[in-house]
Order: C-alpha cells, then sequence, then structure tokens
C-alpha cells in the first residue's frame, strides 16, 4: 500500500514537474482512497508508527477484507486508466525518452537502488533478493526496464503499482491469525544486526549493534536517496538545463531522507547565516 | 570439517573469502561477518566486487575504544544471488585514524566514506573529494560527534572560519547556482550546475542541511522501543 500511494504521488509529481498539470491531478485523486485505508489500517495517513520492535502496533479489523478489497479494485481500474493516458501520450514519452540517461554501468558503479536501479536493467530487489516480512510467500515480479532513462523509470514505477495492487489482494487473502507482537527479553550486547526492506524508493538499510543496558550502542540508517542522489553528476552531464529538474524529480529523491546525523541546532537565525556564507563563497568563483 | 558441512555458504564461496585475504568472524542465516587488516582492504573489497558480485550498500563507522580501544569501520555488502548480507571490518587505531579509500574501486561509497570521517574521525586516504559531507561548514574541526566521548546534548561554538567550498568548475563553465532551496522539490538541497551555455558539463552537490542527530540520539539515549519511532520520522514518505 505504501508502494501505491508512493507510486502514484510520483507519477503526479513527475507530471507536474514537466507541466502536465491534469495527469498530476487525477495521479493523487486516485491516490487519496489509499491513504483513507491507511488511516483506517493504522490511525494515520502516513508516518504509520506500526513498526515496533518484536512486531507491529496492531493487527488487520475484523472487517479488513470487505473494507479493503473493494477501494483496491476501484484503484487498480482508476490506476490502469492513468496507465493508459501515459502509455499512448506521444508528448510525454518524447519529453521522457532519452532524457536522464544512467547507463548500466554509472549505475552499477554508483550503487543506485530501486526503481532508479532496475530502470537501468539491474535486476536487484531487495523483496526477492533478501526476503523480509512475508515476500517470500507472495508471488510477485521484479520489474525491470533497459531504457537507463527517465521513461525506463516511468515504467518500472507504473508496472510495480499494478503489481502492489496484486500483492495486496493476496496478502489480504493469506494473512493467517495469530499474535501480532513478540516479547523480547534483555538482548546481548554487541551483537550485530541488518535488516534491508525495499521501500518505494529503493532499499532501506538498518544496520544495529546492540549495547549494553538494553539499548543500541551503533545504529547505522542507510535510505534509498542517500545512494541514488549521487547518480545525479552522472546523469546530468551532457543535458540541458530544461532537463534538470525532471531528471532529478525522476529519481523521486527525498532530500529530508540524508539530513541525518550531526548534532545541530538548526534555528530560522542559522540558515540565515547560511544562505551569506554561500553567497560570500559564490562570489569567489 | 564439521563446521563446513554445517555451514550453508557455498564452499566456493568459502574458499573465495579466504583467497581474499578476508577472516570469517560470523555466519548467520542471512549474514556473514568478516575482518580485514585495513592494509589488505582495497584488496579485499575488490575481491569482493569482481570475485563475489558484492554490491556495495553502505559504511559505517563505530567508536569500540570503550572496548577494544579502536575505532571500527564497516563495510556493508549484499551477496545478491547468494541471499547473503557480507560485512566486511576493520579496526582502526586511534592514533592512526585513517583507512585506505575504496572509493576508487566504488564510486558509489564516496559519501559514506566522508560521513564515516566526518563524524567518527577515521579518514579515507586517497579519496578523490574530502570535503565534509553531513557536517555544517562552521562545525568545529577535529570535533567527531558519534564518538562516544561527544554528549549527545553538547553544542559546540560555530567555527566561522571553515567556509563552504565549491568544486572548481570547468574552465569557460558558467556556474548556475540553484539552492539551497527550490531545486525541483522544496527541500533544501544547493546544486551548482556548471554549463556551457545550455549544456550542463558538470555539477555540485551540497545536501545535508538542516541535520538532525538522529543515529547520535538511538546510539546514546533510546530504547530498543523508542527507536523504531524516531526511525519513521527520519522520512515521511
Amino acid at each position: 500500500m505504501e508502494r501505491i500511494h508512493s507510486h502514484l504521488l510520483w507519477i503526479g509529481l513527475a507530471c507536474h514537474f514537466i507541466g502536465f498539470d491534469t495527469l498530476f491531478m487525477q495521479a493523487w485523486r486516485i491516490r487519496e482512497p489509499v491513504m483513507w485505508l491507511t488511516e483506517y489500517l493504522t490511525g494515520n495517513r502516513k508516518t504509520y508508527g506500526m513498526n515496533k520492535i518484536g512486531g507491529v502496533a496492531r493487527d488487520l479489523p475484523a472487517d479488513a477484507m470487505e473494507r479493503i478489497l473493494p477501494v483496491i479494485d476501484k484503484i487498480e481500474a482508476e490506476a490502469v486508466r492513468v496507465v493508459d493516458a501515459i502509455l499512448e501520450d506521444s508528448s510525454l514519452r518524447a519529453r521522457l525518452e532519452g532524457v536522464g540517461i544512467l547507463s548500466t554501468e554509472d549505475a552499477r558503479a554508483y550503487c543506485v537502488i530501486g526503481p532508479t536501479a532496475r530502470g537501468s536493467s539491474l535486476d536487484i530487489d531487495a523483496r526477492r533478493d533478501h526476503p523480509f516480512a512475508a515476500y517470500d510467500e507472495l508471488d510477485f515480479e521484479v520489474c525491470v526496464e533497459k531504457g537507463c532513462d527517465i521513461w525506463a523509470r516511468t515504467l518500472v514505477r507504473i508496472r510495480e503499482l499494478l503489481e502492489s495492487i496484486k500483492m495486496t489482494r493476496q496478502a489480504l487473502k493469506q494473512m493467517p491469525d495469530g499474535p501480532v507482537m513478540a516479547d523480547f527479553g534483555e538482548i546481548k550486547p554487541y551483537q550485530i544486526g541488518v535488516s534491508s526492506v525495499e521501500a518505494p524508493r529503493g532499499e532501506v538499510h538498518h544496520y544495529a549493534v546492540t549495547g549494553p543496558g538494553n539499548r543500541p550502542f551503533r545504529w547505522r540508517v542507510r535510505a534509498p536517496s542517500y545512494n541514488n542522489l549521487q547518480s545525479i553528476p552522472a546523469m546530468l552531464r551532457g543535458a540541458v538545463i530544461a532537463d534538470a529538474p525532471i531528471s532529478v524529480g525522476s529519481l523521486d529523491p527525498c532530500f529530508s531522507c540524508t539530513e541525518r546525523m550531526s548534532v545541530i541546532d538548526v534555528d530560522s537565525g542559522e540558515v540565515k547565516v547560511y544562505k551569506r556564507e554561500e553567497l560570500l563563497a559564490r562570489k569567489k568563483l | 570439517m564439521a563446521v563446513a558441512t554445517q555451514s550453508r555458504i557455498p564452499p566456493d564461496l568459502m574458499l573465495n573469502l579466504q583467497k581474499g585475504g578476508i577472516k570469517l568472524e560470523t555466519e548467520r542465516d542471512d549474514m556473514l561477518i568478516a575482518s580485514v587488516p585495513k592494509e589488505q582492504l582495497t584488496e579485499a573489497v575488490q575481491h569482493i566486487r569482481d570475485e563475489l558480485g558484492g554490491r556495495f550498500i553502505t559504511s559505517a563507522g563505530m567508536d569500540m575504544r570503550s572496548l577494544n580501544g579502536r575505532f571500527r569501520v564497516s563495510q556493508l555488502f549484499g551477496l545478491d544471488a547468494d541471499k547473503t548480507f557480507l560485512i566486511l571490518f576493520s579496526d582502526v587505531d586511534p592514533l592512526d585514524a585513517a583507512i585506505p579509500t575504496i572509493t576508487g574501486l566504488i564510486p558509489g561509497a564516496n559519501w559514506a566514506e566522508r560521513e564515516v570521517r566526518d563524524l567518527i574521525g577515521v579518514t579515507p586516504v586517497g579519496h578523490p573529494d574530502l570535503r565534509r559531507l553531513v557536517l555544517p561548514d562552521d562545525w568545529p574541526n577535529n570535533l567527531y560527534p558519534l564518538r562516544k566521548d561527544f554528549k549527545v546534548d553538547e553544542r559546540p561554538p560555530a567555527a566561522p572560519e571553515n567556509k563552504v567550498r565549491i568544486n572548481i568548475p570547468p574552465k569557460d563553465a558558467s556556474v548556475l547556482p540553484i539552492g539551497p532551496f527550490f531545486p525541483t522539490l522544496e527541500e533544501p538541497v544547493f546544486i551548482n550546475l556548471f554549463v556551457h551555455g545550455e549544456e550542463i558539463v558538470g555539477m555540485d552537490y551540497r545536501g545535508f542541511y538542516g541535520h538532525r542527530g538522529v543515529e547520535k540520539l538511538g546510539d546514546s539515549d533510546l530504547t530498543y522501543q523508542q527507536v523504531p519511532y524516531l526511525a519513521e520520522r527520519i522520512c515521511g514518505i
């Protein structure tokens, strides 16, 4: 469901970046019922607060099947219409095909992931390669395209959108009964754990080392945009300025995902100092 | 031999690890933890990349001085075909806090290595771009926030003498600055496009504005059950 709403969000944004606001509005209109469903399931439209160490915060409501399946069916029917509109639109295709090229070699060198990798022929997907949750019990296709351009990244996301709708149906029908949380007691210190989760933009990695006092000793997070953004120079070299926004946008980047780590007080005064410093640095060039 | 027969690692993979000078420390269902002396790190990484099909994921620096007097730099790889992760670590003497760079072999390690340097203070020797990555430009020199002796609520004074440095643009190129706000998305990032007319010939990227100290908080003050709450707030989409 996260992938369904996220890819619809991206389709909308991408269309907006290139001035196709009708599709932007249609994509976001279709997306809205997904947000209603996540609110119904978790209490929140976003930032669900469901994941806990040992399980999830709440079980599916008793009427989940009846509530979710009809909405999913409707979203699918509407998404197919939007997808058809995208695939048949020659101007959209002309705008995206051959633009924002990231060769397979560059994609591998910069270690990009998610739809950015799969749009450049890299057949990787943590849901299949490092199965987590119940993905090894679901039947799904890893969507790979060979175009290495924005059009290919678009096709990957479109196919994944439709694939995710099918997977939601499968998961609902196969959902077993049972507890949703497991107890854990004291965890031995200095144990290493790695988790890899295929988020809509690519793998999210958490690397953890347990510590004394039942607290983490080291916790390292790597969000997918961290690696995808590093490929921008390769993608933009030789391009024209007008293609830069949609090229950057084609990564579906999340800048906040790379804003982590250091201890700094970001009040408005400090931001102002930054602007001035950077302007001064610019002046010297 | 008993261990080898129980091992789920293919024997040729095991042999291959040893050939790369890599010492296997722990083997778990979906993970191999191995070590290599830092002097042999680049050979080992090349071996993992070329012979094992390892896909670089990220680096993680860790201050282990309270345990063994060392800093530890771990490299995470996905051995996707074997459905396994490989963690390769090297311990580093704080008196010589340097490690050979692997960015020459894996361009995608560029940021991860700079981040280890910013936060733990282990320098990747030979790295092509040793500017700061995640710390603000006016952060004092030689102060590494992910070291355990740096307190989570410490607020060092600004060091305004540390200036923003933008990479030198190619000759004759004009610089088109975009940001720190509004490059496509309304989030803070500073992109300098180097252009010849309409054509982009290079660029410089400065992100990591608005840092929130998330990992430091997780490493110091939080319990396991509090970490997921914080982790979710790294990103809302």
